[in-house]
C-alpha cells in the first residue's frame, strides 16, 4: 500500500478502512540510528551555545559518543527484513551493515578532526561535529531508502552538509573553491538524476522501488512506455556515475578531495561513496533489475574506462591527497564490476569491498592527518621521505593501508578485489574482460602506491625528516583501528564474509518480498 | 498535441537550457540560477507526469524538490560570497588554484 492516497481517492471517498489503518501503522523503531544522530545534532548545537571556549574540545567527545551511539543503536532493533513506512525504507540486514560502516566512518573522522582542527587555528566549533553527524544521518538514509523520494531528500541532505564542511577551512582560498566546485558540480548532477526519475515516474507512476521492478516485469520494454523508461535510465545513470565519481565524471573529485579539510576527505572517500554505492545496488540491482540486460553495458564501459583513467591519473600526482583521490576514483572502478555482473557473489564482492575499503582508506588519510602542516604543506609524495624512521608506527600504517589498496594478498583489499573479480568470472561471456582489465590496472597501481613506500624506507632521507610532530591520542586511535581493521578484515575474512553474505541476500529480497 | 506532451517539451527544452546554461556560462550566478531552471524543468515533468496518473505522489515530488532547492540557494550563495570576499572577483576561469 502506498503511502500517498491519490487526490482522486480522496475526493471519491475510495478509502478503505485497510488504507486507513496502514496509515497509522508507523515503524519508528526502525529508524533508531536516524532518531539518535539527529537528537544528537540539536544536543550538540545547544551544549555549543552553553560551554565556555575553554571547554569546547569537550563537543568532539560528545559528537563521538552521538555516532557510536547511532550505529550501535541499530542493533537493539530486530528488523523485520520487509520495507517500512510504506516501502519508503528498507530494514533489512543491509541497513545494519550500513549503519555500521558509515556511523563508524563518522565517528573515525570526527576523532580525527580535533587535532587537525587546532594545528590549522580554528576555534573548535559546534557546527562542523554537527555537519558532520547531518552528513552521516543523509548517508545512512540513502542507502536503506527504497522509493525515490527519499533517495532525493537523503542525497541533498549529506550533500548540503558536505558543502559546507568542505569550504569549511576560513582562510584557505582551495577549500573555499572545492566547496563552490561540489556545490555545483553536484547540484547539476543532482539535477541529471532528478529528471531521470521524473521520467521513470512519467513511465509507470510510481516512486517506488518495488512498485517500479513489478511494473517493469511485467511490461516489455518494446511498449509505449518504453522510450522514457531507457531516457530516465540513461539520466539516472549518468546521475549516479557523477555521485561515484566514475570516469569520465570524475572532474570534481581530485579538485574537492584536495581542497577539503582532510578528515572530511576521509569521511567523503569512505562514507559517501559508501552511501552511494547501496543506493546503486538498491536502484540498479534491485528496481531495475528486470532491465538488466540495458544497464549492464553501460557499467562495463564506465567500469574499464573508470579503473583505466582513475589509475592512469593517480599515477601522474605529485600530491599524496590528489593521489588518493584518484585511487578512490579507481576504486569507483573497480566496485562497478561487482554492480555489473548483477548476481550474489558479485553483489558480496561489493559489499565486502566497502567494508575493506572504509577501513584501508581511513588509514590512509589518518596518516595523511598526521603530517598535514598547518598551511597545508607536507602533502607531496618527497614528504614522506625518511617517514620510516622518524616515526615507524605512521609508516607502518600507511604501508599496510597501501598494500591493502593495491590488493596484495593477506590484506583486506585483496579479498575485496578477488571477491568482485569472482563475480564477473560467474557472470560469464563479454564480463570476463572486466577482472582481467582488473587484474592489469591493479598492477599499475601498485607501482603508484609503492611510490611512497620507497620513499618512506629506502630513499636515504638526509634531505629532509618529516616534521617529528606528536600524534594526537584520538588520531592514534583512528590508525589504530584502521590498521587493526585492514589486517584482521583480510586474515579473519570468513567472519566478516558471513555477514556480508546475509546483507547481500536483502537486496534481491527486499523487491521480492514486497508486491 | 496533447496537454501532457506540450508541457512536457516544454520541460526537457527548459532542461537543456538549464543545462547548456551549466556548461557555457561563466558567472557562478549564472551558472547557479541555471541549475535552478533545470530543477524546475524536472517539477515540470513530474506536474505533467502526475496529471497522466491522477496521482498526488509527483506533487508532494514537486513540494520536496522546491524545499531542497531552496536550502541548496542559502547555502550555495553562502559559498559564493566566501569566495568573493577572498578576492573580489568570482569568474569561474580564475578558480584554478588546484590542478591536474
Amino acid at each position: 500500500m502506498n503511502l500517498l492516497i491519490s487526490s482522486s481517492q480522496l475526493f471519491q471517498g475510495k478509502i478503505t478502512p485497510e488504507d486507513l489503518d496502514n496509515l497509522g501503522k508507523i515503524e519508528w523503531g526502525a529508524l533508531w540510528p536516524a532518531w539518535v544522530a539527529s537528537l544528537g545534532i540539536l544536543l550538540i548545537l545547544m551544549v555549543d551555545l552553553v560551554l565556555p571556549q575553554a571547554q569546547r574540545r569537550l563537543l568532539a567527545w560528545l559528537s563521538l559518543l552521538v555516532a557510536i551511539a547511532s550505529g550501535a543503536s541499530t542493533f537493539i532493533t530486530d528488523y523485520s527484513k520487509t520495507p517500512l513506512f510504506q516501502g519508503m525504507v528498507a530494514a533489512d540486514d543491509l541497513s545494519r551493515f550500513m549503519a555500521v560502516i558509515i556511523f563508524g566512518t563518522v565517528a573515525l573522522a570526527i576523532m580525527a578532526s580535533p587535532d587537525y582542527l587546532a594545528r590549522l587555528g580554528i576555534e573548535v566549533q559546534g557546527e562542523y561535529y554537527a555537519l558532520i553527524l547531518a552528513a552521516g544521518c543523509g548517508m545512512w538514509l540513502l542507502s536503506i531508502a527504497t522509493n525515490f523520494m527519499i533517495l532525493f531528500v537523503a542525497l541533498e541532505l549529506f550533500s548540503l552538509a558536505l558543502y559546507i564542511l568542505v569550504g569549511f577551512l576560513p582562510r584557505s582560498l582551495r577549500s573555499h573553491e572545492a566547496g563552490f566546485k561540489y556545490f555545483l558540480l553536484s547540484s547539476f548532477a543532482s539535477a541529471f538524476m532528478l529528471y531521470g526519475i521524473a521520467l521513470l515516474f512519467g513511465a509507470y507512476g510510481t516512486t517506488s522501488y518495488s512498485g517500479l521492478r513489478s511494473q517493469l516485469a511485467a511490461n516489455s520494454i518494446h511498449s509505449q512506455n518504453g522510450l522514457l523508461v531507457l531516457i530516465g535510465l540513461a539520466m539516472l545513470s549518468v546521475g549516479f556515475a557523477f555521485k561515484i565519481s566514475a570516469v569520465p565524471f570524475h572532474m570534481w573529485t581530485p579538485d574537492v578531495y584536495e581542497g577539503a579539510p582532510t578528515p572530511i576527505t576521509a569521511l567523503m572517500a569512505v562514507g559517501t561513496k559508501a552511501a552511494i554505492v547501496v543506493a546503486f545496488l538498491r536502484v540498479f540491482n534491485g528496481a531495475l533489475e528486470p532491465i538488466a540486460a540495458y544497464w549492464q553495458p553501460i557499467l562495463y564501459v564506465l567500469a574499464i574506462i573508470t579503473m583505466i583513467g582513475g589509475n592512469l591519473l593517480a599515477m601522474t600526482q605529485t600530491n599524496v591527497k590528489r593521489m588518493l583521490a584518484y585511487s578512490a576514483v579507481a576504486h569507483a572502478g573497480y566496485i562497478l564490476i561487482g554492480i555489473a555482473a548483477n548476481n550474489p557473489s558479485g553483489l558480496q564482492g561489493v559489499l565486502f569491498y566497502l567494508l575493506s575499503y572504509s577501513v584501508m582508506t581511513t588509514g590512509a588519510f589518518a596518516v595523511v592527518i598526521a603530517l598535514e602542516g598547518p598551511r597545508g604543506e607536507g602533502l607531496e609524495v618527497a614528504d614522506f621521505t625518511g617517514l620510516g624512521r622518524a616515526n615507524p608506527w605512521l609508516a607502518a600504517v600507511m604501508t599496510l593501508c597501501l598494500l591493502s589498496l593495491g590488493g596484495i594478498p593477506p590484506t583486506a583489499g585483496f579479498f575485496g578485489k578477488a571477491l568482485v573479480f569472482s563475480g564477473a568470472v560467474q557472470a560469464g561471456g563479454w564480463q570476463l574482460i572486466l577482472p582481467l582489465v582488473g587484474a592489469v590496472t591493479s598492477v599499475i597501481a601498485v607501482f603508484y602506491y609503492f611510490r611512497i613506500v620507497v620513499r618512506m624506507y629506502l630513499v636515504d632521507s638526509l634531505v629532509k625528516l618529516p616534521l617529528a610532530r606528536r600524534t594526537a591520542f584520538s588520531l592514534g586511535l583512528v590508525l589504530l583501528v584502521a590498521g587493526v581493521g585492514t589486517i584482521a578484515l583480510g586474515l579473519l575474512a570468513g567472519f566478516a564474509l558471513n555477514w556480508v553474505e546475509q546483507a547481500a541476500a536483502t537486496v534481491g529480497q527486499l523487491v521480492a518480498i514486497s508486491k | 498535441m496533447t496537454s501532457i506532451t506540450f508541457t512536457l517539451v516544454i520541460s526537457a527544452i527548459v532542461f537543456a537550457v538549464g543545462t547548456v546554461g551549466v556548461l557555457l556560462r561563466r558567472n557562478p550566478l549564472v551558472q547557479f540560477m541555471s541549475i535552478e531552471l533545470m530543477l524546475n524543468a524536472v517539477n515540470l515533468a513530474f506536474i505533467s507526469f502526475s496529471g497522466r496518473f491522477g496521482t498526488s505522489e509527483g506533487q508532494v515530488f514537486v513540494l520536496l524538490v522546491l524545499t531542497v532547492a531552496a536550502a541548496e540557494a542559502v547555502v550555495g550563495l553562502a559559498i559564493i560570497v566566501a569566495m568573493f570576499r577572498h578576492r573580489r572577483r568570482i569568474d569561474v576561469d580564475d578558480i584554478h588554484a588546484m590542478q591536474g
